[in-house]
């Protein structure tokens, strides 16, 4: 029923027929032309920092930028084994600490928002109640706080709760990030499934809890999944918070990352390479959603 | 029900350490230094990315050893520190019982109140380890550490100490000498000069090598180092004795303006964004020919695995004013107790043990200059590094010893004051008037000072 | 079309909003101590604060700073969503055509998104420099983009373009893939060009995704500071001085936490009020895009 139908919704792109057959070929060069482009735009400095990752700082600081130069792991090295080669300082590997921070703090910060978010989700979009909108509105109003307007608060509040320092005091203000993404999206995304189905399982005498954990959740998995990158792209870049209200234990790695800016010089090859090593997460969750991401982000395409 | 759940979270989470280690008397029965007086209990350390710390973390498990106290330390990139520094202190948490710090700054945390007096226990023989050797600490930059907490140039040096140098940087300019030999010139020796001077020495813009080059961001430290010194060896000063901002005076607009137009004309096209070790690197990289600023970067100048200019650089006092008085400013890193500490005989100790003369000569010699002892300053080992940067030990001596003294004046708006001038230089660098930026720069400190010091 | 019949129920509503209303309590505290402190004279420095009243809010409108701090914060905001939400449509409808690799290039659209804008800024700041590859690729010589106070705030919108465009184009990417198929059947039986279909169908039916991206957007550069920390710091002077950068100074730098306060709340009406007319056009957007 509805499976079919968003197969089919997928083939009937904006373009209407223009998939595949009677698209003109000059249509497709142009499609390519500009995919190039922007592939170009995004990707250029990600793989000019690459390259940096790969450079002694040497070649790095050379004041015409060296698109030829011999490629080195030594910045790699450097920050996952603390091995000092020649040039580089004695650099403590605190980066992998700071990875593992990063690691666990967002993940943390994302499941929670998914746990407390979803079903309060699931409450906007089904239910009619008191103060519905302005609840909703509420919870996207996290995001306007301006984190210096909390930062300060929150840091002596914590220091009172001892939650200074501690990873659940991160994953706790990190909700500020992605609590209201994932409420707004998956919002509309319960929106989106046809009511009958769960009012039929009503009928038939099952709970609010059933129909919402058997019935609605599994249908909007991939949608949960690509809200889910989403918040934990967010989370995992923030900055300020980790900086704040963190210290050496709980720094995240974007913390970590403008450590390197020592008292020497700015250690440009264990930045980019500490940068690489920062993205991988992202682009690793990103890599087995991406079928979810945005085929699954087909919201509406089940419709009665 | 809210208030329930937090303080349970609160019972899962790291809490801060509170001593339950021994506080035994400093001295023993038969008046040994006691090492041991602190044992088991712990304390924690704020430290700054520098060579200091760099050589201290290894050598930490020594004085663990040592005196059985547990040592933490957080330790931060140069701005993200002291922008942590600030918030810990603020809170009058004792979370942090140590930290680096410097003159200018510590102003601020002065008037605050968070940091400790160390004159009481320096004053105490008891609290001394008889190798300890306070007098060998160069007196000027113990003066510079200390005041007594009122605005003006006439306090500072006197009032409580209130953290001990480790480390100290004066002013000199560092030239291209290779450069300046095969043009025939000598180094500047006024500030007309410094603007022939760069101008020479530069190059055209293709050939990828300028003249001056000189940190920039529109922050205190962009006045701190060959500004400030400039400033005051043309007879100008920040404040004048009934603290009225005087910026904007005549001699101090026209400092300024040659100034300006030694970097605009022959400087780096985005000077408002290069921090310290922006132009370090750019000097070492060999594409200027002249950077008026912390002495101590021979070091980097002269490594060949950071530097293209190894042996080519030569270094000369600060350029004097008109009338040929010459003054440089100084910095000294050093580290401060925490008013609010729980652990301060602990924190002495560990004091005490980083500004010995081992510990100072086992930084010096990783990297960490200028020494603030003289025995360290005048050592062997020492003596042979600096012995590889020419003329380096000569002209660092002399300013030492004769030029260099904070040039601020000790209020506690410091970082707001000096944030404040150096957007004043930015807009004059775009092109503003100087007498007027000036002006109302000098309006907006007055205001900023006057507001701090309110009734 | 889809029937949309919302359920009414008393209690079971609030039960799977109770978690999320908690953490929103839990907010609301440090905000309303914001609040408190924005009236009083909090100085870090100093262990008496003083009730002050309006006293930092009636500085703050006579600042010329503000004004022109405000002035940056909401051009920023409108250049920075409009060209992205401009550019974000156009990779969006690129990557909803079905030419061979796109699988590929919808993966790997997404990669500036993943890089922390403190480090995407540090990245961009030695790109950006006069001897950087972005200047030798311009054949530019030795023009300094952060560093004069002309293009400053524009390379800033130039960084905050590339790391934030992918987002909006992942959001209108799923709202194309999400609608029907049938007005384009007709409107191809119709003979309709493709701009007209645009124009008249594309358009109004993924205005709820447009408006949704357009609030996030706006949300977030209204906010910005990341990536102006990590470059110019609010210089040269004061062209790239957007509020909340501001705010850091007076309050991390200079001690004024009560002045900074004032600042942020100011800030926080301006997201409100911008927040609160998306919204209602979002919920406007949504009701017509059904009707379809």
């Amino acid at each position: 029923m509805g499976k079919s139908r968003q197969k089919r919704g997928q083939e009937l792109t904006m373009y209407g027929k223009i998939s595949g057959e009677t698209r003109k070929k000059s249509q497709t060069v142009f499609v390519y032309a500009g995919i190039v482009l922007f592939l170009v735009f995004a990707l250029f400095p990600i793989i000019w920092i690459l390259l940096m990752s790969l450079k002694t700082d040497k070649d790095i600081i050379s004041s015409v930028p060296k698109i030829f130069f011999s490629p080195t792991l030594d910045n790699y090295k450097t920050l996952i084994f603390g091995i000092k080669s020649a040039g580089s300082e004695i650099s403590r590997p605190d980066f992998i600490l700071y990875f593992k921070n990063s690691l666990i703090i967002t993940t943390g910060a994302v499941l929670t928002s998914l746990a407390v978010g979803i079903p309060a989700a699931y409450a906007l979009a089904r239910f009619k109640f008191k103060l519905k909108e302005d609840i909703a509105f509420t919870f996207l109003s996290f995001r306007f706080a301006p984190e210096i307007a909390v930062i300060i608060p929150i840091f002596t509040i914590y220091k009172m709760l001892f939650l200074y320092n501690t990873y659940i005091g991160m994953i706790l203000v990190y909700q500020l990030i992605t609590l209201p993404l994932i409420i707004w999206i998956m919002r509309g995304y319960f929106e989106d499934i046809p009511v009958e189905i769960e009012q039929a399982a009503r009928v038939d005498g099952y709970s609010w809890l059933k129909v919402f954990s058997k019935i609605a959740l599994p249908l909007v998995k991939p949608g949960l999944a690509s809200t889910a990158i989403l918040s934990f792209i967010f989370a995992w870049n923030n900055f300020i918070f980790g900086l704040v209200l963190g210290a050496k234990e709980t720094f995240p790695a974007t913390v970590g990352t403008l450590g390197f800016i020592s008292y020497e010089s700015v250690l440009w090859g264990q930045m980019a390479a500490a940068s690489m090593i920062t993205i991988l997460p992202e682009i690793i969750i990103a890599f087995f959603i991406q079928k979810y991401l945005v085929s699954g982000l087909s919201m509406g395409a089940i419709r009665g | 029900m809210m208030l329930v759940l937090l303080l349970l979270t609160g019972i899962f989470c790291r809490r801060d350490s509170d001593s339950v280690g021994i506080e035994a008397g400093i001295r023993t029965e038969d008046g040994q230094f006691n090492w041991q007086a602190c044992k088991l209990q712990e304390i924690s350390i704020g430290l700054n990315k520098h060579p200091y710390t760099e050589s201290l973390l290894t050598e930490i498990p020594k004085f663990e050893e040592l005196t059985g106290i547990k040592v933490t330390y957080n330790i931060l990139a140069e701005e993200e520190y002291f922008e942590k520094l600030i918030i810990d202190l603020s809170t009058g948490s004792s979370g942090l019982d140590l930290f680096m710090t410097g003159p200018q700054l510590s102003w601020g945390y002065i008037a605050s109140g968070w940091i400790e007096s160390l004159d009481h226990y320096f004053e105490d023989p008891d609290y001394l380890p008889d190798d300890y050797d306070f007098k060998d600490f160069y007196p000027s930059l113990l003066r510079a550490n200390r005041w007594n907490n009122k605005p003006g140039k006439k306090n500072l040096g006197l009032g409580g100490l209130w953290a001990i140098p480790i480390q100290v940087e004066t002013y000199i300019i560092a030239y291209r000498k290779d450069l300046a030999s095969a043009k025939r010139l000598s180094p500047p020796k006024t500030y007309e000069e410094l603007y022939g001077f760069a101008r020479e020495i530069g190059e055209s813009e293709k050939a990828g090598r300028f003249g001056i080059i000189s940190r920039g961001l529109g922050t205190w430290p962009t006045i701190n180092t060959g500004f400030i010194t400039g400033f005051s060896s043309s007879g100008c000063t920040d404040f004048d004795e009934n603290m009225k901002c005087r910026i904007n005076s005549t001699e101090a607009v026209e400092f300024t303006k040659i100034w300006i137009d030694t970097i605009k004309d022959f400087g780096p096209p985005d000077w408002p964004n290069i921090t310290w070790y922006d132009a370090k690197q750019k000097f070492s990289s060999g594409e200027y020919g002249i950077y008026p600023d912390c002495d101590f970067f021979a070091a980097s100048y002269e490594n060949p695995d950071k530097s293209n200019v190894v042996g080519k650089v030569g270094y000369a006092l600060p350029p004097a004013g008109p009338d040929g008085t010459r003054k440089s400013n100084l910095w000294t890193w050093s580290l401060a107790m925490n008013s609010h500490s729980k652990k301060k005989l602990a924190s002495w100790l560990f004091l005490l043990w980083a500004t010995s003369k081992e510990q100072l000569l086992t930084s010096a010699l990783n990297g960490n200059m200028n020494p603030t002892r003289k025995s360290v300053w005048e050592s062997e080992e020492v003596r042979r590094i600096t012995d590889n940067w020419k003329d380096y030990r000569e002209v660092v001596n002399e300013n030492l010893n004769h030029y260099a003294a904070i040039q601020w004046t000790p209020e506690k708006e410091f970082i707001a004051v000096g944030d404040r001038w150096a957007k004043a230089l930015h807009e004059i660098w775009s092109g503003k008037d100087a007498q007027k930026a000036l002006d109302k720069a000098a309006a907006d400190i007055d205001r900023i000072i006057s507001y701090a010091y309110r009734k | 079309m889809s029937s949309r019949k919302s359920m009414s129920n008393k209690i079971v509503p609030y039960l799977f909003i109770l978690p999320a209303l908690l953490l929103t309590i839990g907010i609301l505290y440090p905000f309303l101590l914001s609040l408190l402190y924005s009236l009083t004279d909090y100085h870090l420095g100093s262990p008496v604060t003083k009730f002050i009243g309006l006293s930092n809010y009636l500085r703050l409108f006579g600042s010329t700073y503000f004004w022109k701090s405000l002035g940056l914060t909401l051009g920023f905001a409108a250049a920075a969503v409009t060209v992205q939400l401009i550019l974000g449509l156009c990779g969006a409808m690129l990557l909803d055509t079905d030419v061979k690799g796109i699988k590929i290039a919808r993966s790997l659209i997404i990669l500036p998104l993943m890089m922390p804008p403190v480090v995407a800024a540090l990245m961009w700041k030695v790109i950006m420099a006069p001897n950087g590859i972005l200047n030798y690729l311009t054949g530019l010589s030795q023009y300094s983009w952060l560093g004069s106070n002309s293009t400053a705030l524009i390379s800033i919108l130039i960084i905050d373009t590339w790391i934030y465009t992918p987002f909006v184009t992942v959001i209108l990417l799923a709202g194309l893939r999400s609608l029907p198929a049938e007005p384009y059947e007709a409107a191809l039986l119709d003979g309709g060009s493709a701009w007209f279909t645009f124009r008249s169908l594309t358009l109004p039916m993924i205005k709820p995704f447009l408006i949704l991206a357009a609030l996030f957007r706006t949300i977030d550069s209204l906010k910005a500071f990341d990536i102006i920390y990590a470059t110019t710091k609010g210089g040269p002077g004061s062209s790239t001085m957007l509020l909340q950068v501001k705010a850091y100074f007076e309050s991390f730098r200079h001690y004024n936490m009560g002045y900074a306060l004032s600042h942020m709340m100011i800030l926080w009406l301006v997201i409100f009020f911008i927040s609160r007319f998306l919204v209602k056009n979002w919920g406007k957007a949504v009701k017509s895009a059904a009707r379809n």
